[in-house]
């Protein structure tokens, strides 16, 4: 019963795993867009 | 982003919800055991692969139709998350597989035409690394479209060429096999599956769009520093 508890959990490990991935990958292109935008203004 | 947190407060309570239904609320299987427990989340992971694909296939077709950027970033979007949930397929498959028919792997109608889904898939991902300019994007919608070919093969697979392993239909409404605690437990499952596909999808259609505005600066600053 365990192992199959444990098979559960790490389905659902793997998907909020993957979901951070996504914010931690949103969240660096936000922040290198934000600078290409900020050098662009600075070289205009 | 209000709308996205609250969802991803309710799908993890549900989560936490359906995790107790599956072990402690739904009976044991007479026949298979503990090992049946997997079908409570096998089975939606399926269907949310195959809601994702089909997802993919419609903005694929809408995208070959209106050149909308945003189509194409639905497209991917769905296509990658459909890949992340048809490998849970294929991981929790043999899983079950290894503990009911103490085997792995069968080469039987289902199981094969879903690695030939994953295999499709995974080209899919892998060709839209492939290029950068605007053939990427109509290369992927063709693909698509055609890899979305696959998905009724899988499904109808078992109808046409038989399989001991898998049931025609998983679930039926003029069934009344299946215990109704069986039936709670399983839908509640699927509901919470569906509803972090969309959850992903938003959170995924988000990021792709951020990364073509990055891309475009990128390439503007390229041709500009040439001219």
């Amino acid at each position: 019963m365990n192992y199959f508890i444990g098979a559960y959990i790490f389905i659902w490990l793997l998907l909020m795993g993957y979901t951070i991935f996504l914010h931690q990958k949103q969240n660096r292109l936000q922040r290198t867009l934000e600078f290409l935008k900020a050098l662009i203004e600075k070289h205009e | 982003m209000q709308i996205e947190k609250l969802l991803g407060i309710v799908i993890t309570l549900l989560m936490v919800l359906s995790i107790l239904l599956v072990f402690s609320y739904a009976p044991e299987e007479k026949q298979m055991g503990i090992p049946q427990r997997i079908f409570y989340f096998h089975v939606p992971a399926a269907w949310n692969a195959f809601l994702a694909f089909a997802v993919t296939f419609a903005t694929s077709i809408a995208y070959l139709w209106k050149r909308s950027e945003k189509q194409d970033s639905l497209a991917v979007a769905s296509a990658e998350i459909g890949f992340v949930f048809c490998t849970i397929v294929l991981v929790s498959g043999p899983i079950w597989a290894k503990a009911t028919w103490n085997t792995w792997w069968n080469w039987e109608p289902r199981l094969t035409t879903t690695l030939i889904l994953w295999l499709l898939y995974a080209g899919y991902l892998v060709l839209r690394t492939a290029f950068t300019d605007d053939r990427k994007r109509n290369y992927a919608a063709v693909l698509g479209i055609l890899a979305f070919v696959n998905v009724p093969v899988v499904y109808f697979s078992v109808r046409w060429w038989g399989s001991i392993l898998h049931p025609v239909d998983v679930i039926k409404p003029t069934r009344v096999e299946m215990d109704p605690r069986m039936r709670i437990a399983f839908f509640v499952s699927l509901f919470t599956f569906t509803l972090f596909y969309i959850y992903l999808l938003l959170l995924r259609y988000r990021v792709e769009r951020v990364s073509q505005q990055v891309e475009k600066i990128q390439q503007q600053t390229l041709q500009q520093q040439q001219v």
